[in-house]
């Protein structure tokens, strides 16, 4: 009687260490006996080698990497999704038992992936926050001082309960001066927008 | 699966908080290693004797880094020389609004050999990066001593500057107080101290926008303003006071005036003086609004022109003897006030600082202050301020001990 080959799909996940118990013991017991299978899991395992040793990218540092790099997640989520249709109308000999748990987690990580896509987008810098501009408006008013831009503002002096000087110099600072009542302590401190 | 699902799920609950809106303590050192790095020169007058963090919190937001520093830097008097100012500089990033800052210690009188504290509350930002060193650097950058000299590189370009200035308006006012306690006693000393807390108390307050290009994109206030006067702007000349012993008289100067919002503001001006060049001059505002209120803008934020460009030449030279010169800062300023914009009639400047190409300064006397009505309601010194203070919190009888100190 012979025995069928599990699917590529099974092999990369026991090169990865990521089937259940039984799953790696009934692949084990088959790669033991099958060459070929052995090969394939062998390939799997340098593959994870190398990408292991790839150098990771910067942290994103602006909305524009941050963009570039969802729009890199999605198209390789959607390539890897055309990627499984292939395997999938391929002449793979592969058991047809396990097909509707799989695409019920294979579903349930898009929407998870979709979930953290749109939260990582949250994350973004948006108007609550300066950018790295070129050109920035000074703001003072009687709650504090703000240094807004084209991308939004930013508080970065609240007086709260301390009476304080306010000045904006026409050379880019923002200067507040305050007395602090119990040492008797007068600190100016600028911060500076250009 | 279902269990390296549940690790996943679990791990990325985890890892989350860590890039969104944790916060993160400082530590300061003079090692690479802190997450503030403070650094004194070799040759400093002033030692680092401790440093303390404890309420320094670093927030992710967003692509940016929030530094909310608050920290006190305990500093000895190493030099031969009272120190009595002292300037740090603060920075997060260079080339980022809101990524550098300076805090400023004036009106102390620190003999050699003794300690003294700087608070440090400041909040700045940076870009979120992978870089390695500290997150935030602290350099001395300036020391002013009892003679008016100066240690220190300076970097602000105006450090020396303010000190110098800070410390010439400190000694006009204590001598100013000290003289009316010898000619009116105690009582004397009590009313005036009165009589200029009541004046604070009543300065105008105007909210201010700026801008260093173009119109600025400021407040719902403003733009209602501007959408009332459209994009007409009209010509308007200043007025100015002139103050008795000032070295430097304002000949001329307009501004592009459209509702709350003044463009392009430039000031002629000609030193006086018959030997010394001049290298910087501020120039007061006093803003009057369609109802006749006036306000007094060097008092509140937004204290006006404070570049120096002389005719045709490049910013930063000096206006020689008997010359004159042009101040022309580039910027747009935006008047608020209660959340409504403040429609701007006429404009009147005076002289108000001075600094010469020798590194002397020139303020307004108390004489000058006096003479104007307008001058009045200026915002007092940052040792007036103390002194008033002292008196607020401690008395009397405190205020008299300071004033014999020194």
């Amino acid at each position: 009687m012979s025995e069928r080959h599990p699917s590529e799909a099974d092999l990369a996940l026991l090169a990865g260490g990521d089937c259940g118990l039984l799953t790696r013991f009934n692949l084990n017991r088959h790669v033991a006996r099958c060459g070929d299978c052995r090969d394939t899991l062998a390939s799997f395992g340098e593959l994870r080698s190398e990408v292991r040793d790839m150098a990771m990218p910067d942290f994103a540092a602006n909305e524009s990497d941050w963009s570039r790099m969802a729009g890199e997640m999605r198209a390789n989520i959607r390539l890897g999704l055309a990627a499984g249709e292939c395997i999938g109308e391929g002449p793979v000999e592969a058991t047809h038992r396990n097909r509707a748990p799989r695409f019920a987690i294979g579903m349930a990580g898009v929407v998870l992936l979709a979930g953290v896509g749109m939260f990582l987008h949250g994350l973004l810098p948006h108007d609550t926050l300066p950018g790295v501009v070129s050109s920035a408006v000074l703001e003072s008013s009687g709650t504090g001082v703000e240094v807004r831009t084209d991308k939004g503002s930013m508080t970065l002096m609240n007086q709260g309960d301390v009476t304080a000087d306010q000045t904006i110099t026409s050379q880019g600072a923002i200067r507040d001066s305050y007395v602090d009542g119990n040492t008797g302590t007068v600190t100016i401190t600028s911060v500076y927008v250009e | 699966m279902w269990n390296n699902s549940s690790r996943a799920i679990a791990l990325l609950a985890m890892a989350l908080p860590a890039v969104y809106g944790q916060q993160t303590k400082l530590s300061a050192g003079s090692d690479a290693s802190s997450s503030v790095k403070i650094d004194l020169p070799a040759d400093s007058p002033v030692t680092l004797i401790s440093a303390s963090t404890d309420q320094s919190r670093v927030t992710p937001q967003g692509g940016m880094l929030v530094l909310d520093l608050h920290m006190s830097l305990k500093l000895r008097n190493s030099g031969t020389r009272s120190v009595r100012g002292v300037t740090v500089l603060i920075t997060a990033q260079e080339f980022t609004p809101g990524g550098k800052g300076a805090v400023t210690r004036p009106c102390i009188d620190v003999p050699p050999g003794q300690n003294f504290t700087l608070p440090i509350d400041i909040r700045l930002v940076k870009p979120v990066q992978q870089t390695s060193g500290p997150l935030v650097h602290v350099q001395l950058d300036g020391v002013l001593f009892d003679d008016l000299s100066f240690y220190g590189p300076n970097q602000l370009k105006s450090s020396q500057r303010d000190l110098t200035l800070l410390e010439v308006e400190a000694q006009r006012d204590r001598a100013y107080y000290k003289q009316v306690l010898q000619a009116k006693g105690e009582d004397g000393l009590k009313k005036e101290v009165l009589s200029s807390m009541a004046k604070a108390g009543d300065r105008p307050q105007l909210d201010v926008a700026l801008s260093h290009s173009g119109r600025t994109v400021g407040s719902m206030a403003a733009s209602g303003a501007a959408s009332d006067a459209g994009s007409m702007a009209e010509k308007a000349h200043f007025a100015f006071l002139e103050l008795p012993d000032a070295p430097v008289l304002a000949v001329q100067g307009q501004a592009d005036i459209a509702g709350n919002e003044v463009r392009s503001p430039w000031i002629e001006v000609q030193n006086l003086d018959k030997k010394k060049a001049v290298r910087y001059v501020e120039i007061g505002w006093i803003v009057k609004d369609k109802d006749g209120n006036e306000y007094l803008v060097g008092s509140v934020p937004g204290s006006g022109v404070s570049a120096l460009n002389t005719s045709g030449a490049s910013p930063g030279s000096v206006i020689q003897a008997g010359q004159r010169g042009r101040l022309e800062p580039g910027a747009t300023l935006k008047f608020s006030h209660a959340g409504r914009p403040v429609g701007i009639d006429s404009m009147t400047g005076f002289v108000s600082q001075v600094e010469f190409a020798d590194g002397k300064v020139w303020v307004p006397s108390r004489r000058d202050l006096d003479s104007s009505r307008l001058l009045r309601t200026m915002s007092p010194s940052a040792e007036e301020q103390r002194l008033l203070d002292i008196y607020a919190k401690q008395g009397l009888a405190a205020l008299v001990a300071d004033l014999g100190k020194y």
